[in-house]
């Protein structure tokens, strides 16, 4: 064990590189990573005495300190990149690392440093500055590493070229993790622009049929009543469930999402979603297939509905021209598989991948949040399940989802049968 | 609509069995299909072809019309030859593509248990074959057994506007 670690060390110590990338691959994102970087830059590069790494602000034409190594961070003076007098500006500007050698420690520092860092320097002391800019193949930069040190040959070529690889791999990932960063915004953004919208939605109908049953003018029928309660109903339900898909995503951030399995009969839950999901249209036409002699399995029962729900919502919604639904629930290879087939629009192959993330959607324009999926996801996957899709545009959508059978539900394959349920008890 | 595919695959066996009957004369058809009975399989196969058919159609307007490829010439029928339909549709959905596997796989059960023990071990009895508008007009595939000369391919269902 002991000769197995000296060895990993003393790979990593020959390559500096692969700590430093792996260390950035450990890395959870980039404003908890930034202020590491100079740290680890300095572990790699033990004669370094202080790092700093600059990040270009766009707005402000300048190079912002966002981590230090060897100094305070609040100590680091901003650099206009334009400055060719300092080796930042000018390694930004040119686009390649600039080497310096200075003679008095004190008087160069003090373009970077705030005079208090820079008390300690002795009169005279020789100073080697470096500096690497980041930046991508297509010539993208986003900011400077920039490394001091007391030592003699600190930068020698063979440690100029790690440092030169390190601000390449600093590049991408930064870049990598600006653009996440951009992407969550815009999405978030988004969400809220959505979210306002779904809410006011159902909550104008609400308001419009509530004041219009108060008001003393009109004289409504009871019929007339009855149809403005069903609407307040019907829309206070649309509410309901977006208030609550946005708590169980909240769950699934947090880790709270929680499923309690409990011995079910599945072909209850299937038909009662189904005669369910009839009320909510007239255009589509529903076909049920369940083997006969259903095993009693152990699953979630309220969760396990939820997703059927979803699936069958989502099946309505994305074929507003109607037409048949299939759903099909089957024992194969120890697993139940369900299936909610459809005949609308379909899914194009790049959207098919990103359906389970959390608030993507492929059509903007119909209602939903896009946190449907998602949601449908960590429940499959909590009571040990896959879930997934199948689809052609224009040829109508496939999903599926497993259960697993615990081995006292397992019955053999030959004795399956597929029939559909009818008279079960409930669950 | 909502059409519980079990009840309707039995409805279609006995319907197919009621059918054969009245074709042979009110002689007990199930135990002639027992027996292999070629005039009787004929019959009861093309019946629960209709039946089959008829239940894709109802349930899809993609389904244009239905045929049931005839057994080969030399080929005799026994109650374990396979029933091939061929659906031409407008197009191939999802959906359908989901209820045909259902039928196929809910009919297998059925008639296993119905023609017992002579198909206990069928692993196949109906297999259904989706051709588009595409694969009809260029008789690409099963497409080209509907004009056949030799052996044509029989309508058992239409939709009313074909």
């Amino acid at each position: 064990m002991g000769h197995r670690h000296k060895k990993r060390c003393s790979l990593f110590k020959r390559y500096p590189v692969a700590l430093f990338y792996r260390k950035l691959l450990e890395a959870f994102d980039l404003d908890g990573f930034l202020p590491q970087v100079a740290f680890l830059l300095r572990e790699a590069v033990p004669e370094i005495d202080a790092a700093v790494v600059y990040l270009y602000d766009n707005a402000g034409k300048r190079l912002v300190p966002v981590s230090a190594c060897g100094c305070e961070l609040k100590d680091v003076r901003e650099v206009h990149f334009e400055t060719e007098t300092s080796l930042v500006g000018k390694a930004f500007s040119r686009g390649r690392p600039f080497l310096q050698r200075e003679q008095e420690a004190a008087k160069v520092l003090a373009q970077y440093f705030k005079p208090a860092s820079c008390a300690h320097f002795r009169p005279g002391q020789i100073v080697s500055l470096f500096c690497v800019p980041m930046d991508l193949s297509d010539g993208t930069r986003f900011g400077c590493l920039l490394f001091f040190s007391a030592a003699k040959n600190t930068f020698s070529p063979r440690r100029a070229a790690f440092l030169k690889r390190a601000a390449k791999i600093m590049g991408l990932f930064i870049y990598k993790a600006q653009t996440l960063k951009q992407s969550q915004e815009k999405k978030y953004s988004s969400l809220v622009c959505t979210l306002s919208h779904e809410l006011r939605t159902p909550l104008t109908c609400i308001k419009g049929y509530a004041t219009t049953l108060l008001s003393r003018e009109g004289q409504w029928s009871r019929d007339e009543e009855q149809e403005f309660l069903k609407i307040i109903d019907a829309e206070a339900d649309t509410m309901k469930e977006l208030i609550n898909d946005l708590m169980d995503s909240s769950m699934i951030e947090s880790g709270l999402l929680s499923v309690h399995k409990e011995p079910v009969l599945l072909p209850r839950i299937i038909s009662k979603a189904v005669d369910d999901a009839r009320l909510r249209t007239t255009k589509h036409k529903f076909v049920v297939s369940i083997p006969r002699d259903f095993p009693v399995i152990e699953a979630d029962p309220v969760r396990t509905r939820q997703v059927l729900d979803n699936l069958l919502e989502n099946a309505i919604k994305y074929s507003p021209e109607g037409g048949l639904i299939v759903v099909q629930c089957r024992i194969d290879r120890g697993e139940v598989i369900l299936s909610v087939a459809d005949e609308g629009m379909g899914i194009a192959p790049e959207h098919l991948n990103r359906l389970f993330e959390k608030f993507y959607r492929v059509k903007s324009d119909l209602a939903g949040t896009g946190l449907g999926l998602p949601v449908a996801c960590e429940i499959v996957e909590k009571q040990g399940g896959r879930i997934w899709a199948k689809s052609t545009p224009g040829k109508g959508s496939t999903f599926y989802f497993t259960l697993p059978l615990t081995p006292m539900d397992q019955v053999p394959e030959e004795e399956e049968c597929p029939v559909e349920e009818t008279n079960h008890p409930g669950c | 609509m909502y059409s519980k595919l079990v009840e309707r695959v039995t409805n279609m066996l006995e319907d197919s069995l009621r059918y054969s009957e009245e074709k042979l004369g009110e002689i007990n058809a199930l135990e002639l299909l027992k027996k292999n009975d070629t005039e009787a399989l004929g019959y009861f196969r093309y019946s629960l072809a209709m039946q089959a058919g008829n239940f894709l159609g109802e349930n899809s307007e993609h389904v244009l019309e239905v045929f049931v490829c005839p057994e080969e010439a030399d080929e005799e029928i026994t109650a374990t030859l396979p029933l091939t339909l061929v659906v031409r549709v407008e197009k191939h959905t999802a959906a359908l593509a989901s209820i045909a596997e259902a039928l196929q796989n809910v009919l297998l059960e059925e008639y296993r248990k119905l023609l017992s023990p002579l198909a206990d071990n069928l692993a196949l009895f109906l297999k259904v074959y989706f051709v588009d508008e595409d694969d009809f007009l260029r008789r690409k595939g099963l497409a080209a057994a509907v004009g056949s000369l030799y052996a044509p391919a029989l309508r058992v269902w239409r939709r009313s506007f074909v």
